[in-house]
């Protein structure tokens, strides 16, 4: 049976079910997910059952950045500014509050001022109680700043605007720019620059990644930014579910060579077979 | 949103005080590059306010209104009272006793974003351009084989599976004698990045160009 005779069957079994987009992946994006789910919850089951060792996670220098930027800034006594970018809810964004978590942690622990500059009001609200969870955690509830913790506005260039005007008046001594960027990163991080502040940025636009490599001290490349929390935590559910990802990534490769190789040789099957329906 | 209809006349004497008020905010912002000074902070909190002022208004007209007056009002879908009054709960945010009850429609909110960014809507663009870099290393055509672009896909495969295999963090398969492969895949990334940059700054200094013609033109007029 070929593909074309498969296809003809396929949709005779599965009529119009997942067939919601014109590239015809549904079925691929079904199994992807099938994958996908499984390797994660193998993984999940080994991280939080077993007491085998993990795989060890290669050294992202500008992750280690972190820790080196908040002792810095307790030494100079001046504020870290912490800056998740102009995006609401978004996967680059729940990463950055990932991060969030450990430098919030790592700045009541070396009683370090945090400060926080936000471009939507419902990332604000959600930071607050992270900051606020990781001071309690640390036995620092009382060095809390509600304040610190800033609004600014929705507005892309307005918000650019008063994260300057924060880095200056603030004078501080380091900048994390975690989460998703567009046109104002290149501004945020020049002004950082200017400060004098140690700065790393992790964010997942392309377009924006060449600006923070520029101005910045270190830059995480894009997936980097999502290992960012496994990384700096080492906690063994986050590194079970990076090996997990990993493991996707892997298939994912093997399948693209499959597919590299078979059309060399004329055959379009491993292409076919992707949009089997 | 409604404009409101402003006499041609007063428009046009309006006119020298927009350009007035341009120039003197563009020269506000620029002395950010000498330093931080109250005349940029001036310019900063009125365009911070500005852009805030502007946001609830367009949000007031563009959701919030024809949320209530058409859709519940109008329509009669009173079912979308129940977001409504789970929405208002964030007001509680400002009391600090009555904090908690916030983040009931930001446990909402979040739980929603989650569940949104795992539909398949994220991983179709994936397994697209999966599919679309499974590209014939020889190129044959009606004369032969196309060297160039068999060449061109060769680089082209290669530089996807060396930039997808920097970004497998879990195994180390760049060690050792094979340790040179992420200095190449990270230079891969460098040189696109590179490109990027060069087009980045192209857009910036249009932008420049914009001001600057702006202040020629409109304010001393040289042309």
């Amino acid at each position: 049976m070929n593909t074309a005779e498969l296809r003809v069957t396929m949709e005779s079994l599965l009529g119009s079910w997942l067939k919601n987009d014109s590239n015809r992946l549904g079925l691929a994006t079904l199994l992807y997910f099938g994958v996908f789910s499984t390797v994660i919850l193998v993984y999940w089951r080994k991280a939080t059952h077993g007491t085998d060792p993990l795989p060890k996670l290669r050294r992202i220098a500008g992750l280690d950045a972190v820790d080196e930027a908040i002792g810095r800034a307790t030494e100079m006594g001046r504020p870290v500014c912490f800056n998740p970018g102009t995006s609401g809810f978004s996967a680059p964004t729940f990463a950055a509050l990932a991060v969030l978590g450990y430098i919030a942690g790592q700045t009541a622990r070396y009683d370090a001022r945090l400060l926080g500059c936000y471009n939507s009001p419902q990332v604000m609200s959600v930071a607050q109680s992270i900051v606020q969870t990781a001071y309690i955690e640390q036995g620092k509830a009382e060095s809390f700043r509600l304040d610190d913790i800033r609004y600014l506005s929705g507005d892309q260039f307005g918000f650019a605007s008063g994260c300057i005007g924060v880095i200056q008046r603030e004078r501080i001594a380091a900048q994390m720019m975690f989460g998703n960027f567009a046109a104002e990163a290149l501004i945020i991080a020049e002004a950082g620059n200017v400060a004098g502040a140690i700065q790393v940025a992790g964010q997942t636009n392309n377009l924006q990644t060449p600006f923070l490599v520029a101005a910045c001290d270190y830059c995480l490349m894009n997936e980097e930014l999502y290992v960012a929390s496994a990384y700096l935590s080492k906690d063994r559910l986050r590194v079970g579910m990076l090996a997990a990802q990993d493991i996707c990534r892997l298939v994912l490769m093997t399948i693209m060579v499959l597919g590299i190789i078979f059309e060399s040789f004329g055959s379009k099957i491993v292409s076919d077979l992707m949009t089997l329906y | 949103m409604q404009g409101v209809n402003v006499p041609a006349g007063i428009t046009a004497s309006l006119q020298p005080f927009g350009i007035y008020l341009g120039v003197i905010v563009t020269f506000g912002v620029w002395s950010m590059l000498y330093r931080e000074n109250p005349f940029y902070r001036i310019c900063e909190f009125a365009y911070v306010g500005s852009a805030s002022a502007h946001g609830l208004v367009t949000t007031f007209a563009n959701t919030i209104k024809p949320g209530v007056l058409t859709n519940i009002i109008q329509n009669g879908n009173y079912w979308e009272i129940i977001p409504i009054c789970l929405g208002c709960l964030i007001y509680f945010q400002p009391f600090r006793t009555k904090m908690w009850i916030a983040r009931y429609p930001m446990a909402y909110w979040v739980g929603y974003n989650a569940g949104y960014a795992l539909t398949m809507r994220t991983a179709m663009p994936l397994l697209t351009q999966i599919r679309q870099t499974m590209l014939p290393v020889i190129v044959r055509t009606a004369n032969g084989i196309s060297l160039v672009d068999s060449i061109n896909n060769i680089l082209f495969s290669l530089f996807v599976l060396f930039t997808m295999s920097y970004f497998l963090f879990s195994m180390n398969v760049y060690t050792g004698r094979y340790s040179f492969l992420l200095r190449v895949a990270r230079v891969i990334m460098m040189v696109a990045f590179g490109a990027g940059f060069g087009t980045g700054v192209g857009t910036r200094i249009s932008l420049l160009i914009g001001r600057l013609d702006f202040l020629f033109s409109e304010w001393l007029t040289l042309y």
